[in-house]
């Protein structure tokens, strides 16, 4: 299997791309001889071949070029114009005349035709904008950017998590390489898992309880991991924790693990089949184009998407008891669904002296959980939230955005400390 | 010591966290000795609120246990950049965790990550870079007064491996990096004069800039030449937590009833006033605004609170049990920080010219300004 090349700062097939066109955001596989559609149906909808970015580097501008009706392929630019610009110069001042003309496509000589055309302002500003809507850029997806594009789609398809609230959880929760941590995380995408995945590298273990019949992995697949990344992660399934608990009481008093054993042979079984038929629907649901090993090592610089999937359900199942009966370093409950009572039955997993976070999108379950937490086995606990406030930077024309958003949800967290 | 390793027992040479209450948490380091005002050495003795523990008992207890001060008692914690921040020795103004969060996440640090920072303060944000990046990334954190330069920090927290440390001046000697950078954070006065050795100190293949300000003018003034100089996605956003005590607050109900009896109805009255004074002294500020609620508050009594008063007119105890309103909410704070600074956040895309050109425009831009 082909991982992706060292330092990853190449496009290359097979991987996923978050493509910005001004504030629109979209990810992509990059794949030979696929196109995609970009903006509403019927209303200016067109279709983008993305081939012409492969082998350049993430954070590449690309100009947009019509090959057919609407049909556009990419044309690598060296115009770092971004969209922002043209806000920046669409105000009433004369800021264009001293702009030196480096950010500018426009040549001094055809602003001052423009203006000796008697173009308004604001038509100037419509002729710009037309150029540079042409302009997008192609970016290696990372967390801020998958954030950013949950929250401008809806913000209720990751649980109103909003970045600075998701940026919050990450640091409360202490989440580093090498130690070991679970989550549970339910309507938010994956996104945290993935956050933390992302700030753990190739070392330790994080667990992802899950609810359901599948785990929540939509970010941790766009993510672009490699096997080496996906190996830090395991799953278990929210039903399986009881059987965890009673394993490691039994441990403690070392009686009737036989008894438990051969039962767990039996449910291997019935997994066995689980685990194989979800190989092959995942294998099944990855893209046909998909190279097979022996002709992606013809090209060094392509990638192969690891399997989703890196152990059967069973190996998960196993390496997800067995860190959760070691204890982790941290523990994270994210979910849109009632909390307290899934932290309840995680927080013995988690080490005394070390961190917890709980976010919900209201108030009122962790309100319930604080004074739950302050009476039994939690200190220094904090309930917030944060306000987020953009701002336009103008010479003059400085103010906060007019539209904000009020509110990215509720974070609980505290350390768990041994009770008496 | 260190920040990222998984013990269980404190030892010798350990920083410890002694949580006390929301507004008493000290970071300990366990060794015998400290020295005193006068410099001499003295047994490690810490006085608290509480009466005083000898930091060396700690040995041997288990993270997360409960130990005994003279006059109460305390919790001990594993240290966390986030516990850090709220214990560290002040040097200079330092970033909180709502704004080092977003530093981090923005600047797309990761494990591996090469950053710089500018200046290193009194090093509350470079304890979070230094446990993203991993024990193969690499932080250049330089400061321009001498002291602040504060290795023996790091070292003694486990990140001596991830960080190189300098006392420099970043405005005339750059931030000693060239073209190896992922991302650079700079808290500077003057973050414009930076920039230019910021952007050349990201490799080629692009990075992120993130410049703290805690004036929109510096803020203006950045944006300005990060827009001119070529910089994609310019931000800039302002963040602040809002914390909620957890509490019950229980309101009394008045009525505009007649029927209510004038005495007793006087007696409940002061009782309230009684019990609010009581509560105040226990419990903290937030309460005097549900005292303007009590003053404000037209609320009807209803049919069936009366009932319930008419059954025990003796016991006014109970009866005030009764008719108040009794819920569990969060108390906003009565005072909050309510500006930090401005986070400027922009990308140097990949292959972006490096600026020969920057005496120039800089000039440009002081003359214009």
């Amino acid at each position: 299997m082909v991982i992706m090349p060292e330092g990853k700062e190449e496009i290359c097939e097979g991987c996923t791309v978050v493509i910005q066109k001004g504030t629109y955001l979209k990810t992509c596989r990059v794949l030979r001889g696929r196109t995609y559609a970009f903006g509403k149906r019927g209303g200016g909808q067109f279709t983008l071949n993305i081939e012409g970015a492969l082998g350049c580097l993430f954070g590449s501008s690309f100009k947009m070029e019509k090959t057919s009706n609407k049909l556009f392929k990419i044309q690598k630019t060296e115009d770092f114009s971004s969209s922002l610009d043209i806000v920046m110069e669409g105000g009433e001042d004369n800021r264009d005349l001293r702009d030196d003309g480096r950010s500018q496509k426009l040549t001094p000589e055809e602003i001052i035709q423009l203006k000796d055309s008697g173009l308004t302002g604001k038509e100037y500003v419509k002729k710009k904008q037309k150029k540079y809507d042409e302009i997008i850029v192609i970016h290696r997806p990372s967390i801020r950017l998958l954030c950013n594009m949950y929250y401008t789609q809806d913000p209720l398809k990751i649980s109103n998590l909003r970045l600075d609230t998701l940026s919050q959880l990450l640091c409360h929760v202490n989440v580093q390489p090498g130690g070991c941590f679970a989550v549970f995380e339910s309507g938010t995408q994956g996104l945290v898992t993935a956050a933390m995945l992302h700030r753990m590298g190739t070392t330790g273990h994080l667990v992802q309880i899950y609810h359901g019949n599948h785990p929540q992995r939509d970010a941790v697949d766009l993510m672009n991991f490699t096997t080496q990344e996906l190996e830090v992660l395991s799953f278990i399934n929210l039903t399986k924790l009881p059987e965890v608990a009673q394993k490691q009481e039994s441990t403690a008093n070392g009686t009737e693990e036989m008894e438990i054993n051969s039962k767990n042979e039996d449910d291997k079984k019935g997994e066995d089949i689980d685990s194989l038929t979800r190989v092959i629907k995942a294998e099944n649901s990855e893209q046909a184009t998909e190279k097979t090993s022996d002709d992606a090592e013809g090209k060094k610089k392509e990638f192969t998407r690891p399997r989703k999937f890196v152990r059967s359900q069973v190996q998960d199942v196993q390496v997800s008891s067995a860190v959760l009966r070691e204890c982790i370093e941290g523990l994270v409950v994210a979910c849109r669904q009632y909390p307290n009572n899934i932290t309840r039955d995680l927080l013995q997993y988690l080490k005394p002296g070390h961190p917890f976070v709980i976010f919900s999108p209201y108030k009122e379950p962790l309100m319930e959980l604080f004074m739950e937490m302050k009476a039994q086995n939690g200190t220094n606990l904090r309930l917030s939230e944060t306000w987020l406030r953009h701002y336009q930077v103008l010479p003059q024309r400085t103010h906060p955005e007019i539209n904000m958003s009020g509110g990215g949800g509720y974070l609980l967290y505290g350390t768990r400390i041994m009770k008496e | 010591m260190s920040f990222s390793e998984s013990k269980a027992l404190i030892e010798e040479g350990d920083t410890v966290i002694l949580y006390i209450g929301v507004s008493q948490i000290y970071a300990l380091e366990v060794k015998p000795k400290i020295t005193n005002k006068l410099g001499q050495p003295v047994d490690n003795v810490f006085q608290t609120r509480y009466g005083s523990l000898k930091v060396m008992n700690l040995i041997g207890v288990k993270f997360g246990s409960k130990v005994s001060l003279s006059k109460g008692w305390a919790h001990v914690l594993y240290p966390t950049p986030e516990l850090w921040t709220v214990t560290l020795p002040h040097r200079t103004q330092i970033l909180y965790t709502p704004d080092i969060s977003m530093v981090v996440t923005q600047l797309e640090i990761g494990p591996g990550s090469v950053v710089c920072e500018a200046g290193t303060g009194s090093g509350s944000l470079s304890h979070a870079l230094l446990r993203a990046i991993g024990p193969t990334g690499r932080l250049y954190t330089c400061d321009f007064h001498k002291e602040r330069v504060a290795l023996d920090e790091f070292t003694h927290h486990g990140f001596g491996q991830r960080v190189t440390v300098s006392h420099r001046d970043v405005y005339v000697e750059g931030l000693g990096v060239e073209n190896e950078a992922d991302a650079v954070f700079l808290d500077l006065p003057r973050p414009w004069e930076a920039l230019p050795h910021a952007v050349s100190s990201i490799k080629a293949s692009g990075g992120r800039i993130c410049s703290f300000s805690p004036c929109i003018e510096q803020v203006s003034r950045a944006c300005e030449l990060m827009a001119s100089i070529g910089l994609q996605e310019i931000t800039t956003l302002e963040c602040l937590a809002r914390e909620f005590q957890v509490k019950y607050i229980s309101l009394p109900v008045l009525s505009n009833r007649k029927e209510a009896p004038e005495n007793l109805q006087k007696n409940v009255l002061e009782e309230d006033l009684l019990e609010s004074h009581k509560k105040r002294k226990f419990e903290d500020k937030p309460l005097e605004k549900s005292d303007i609620c009590e003053d404000n508050c037209q609320t009807r009594r209803t049919d069936t609170e009366i009932e319930i008063k008419q059954e025990n007119p003796s016991s006014s105890a109970g009866q005030q049990q009764n008719n108040d309103f009794r819920f569990k909410t969060g108390v906003t704070q009565l005072k909050m920080p309510g500006h930090t600074g401005f986070l400027t956040f922009a990308t140097v895309p990949p292959g972006l010219r490096k600026v020969t050109l920057f005496p120039k425009t800089l000039s440009e831009d002081v003359s214009v300004l």
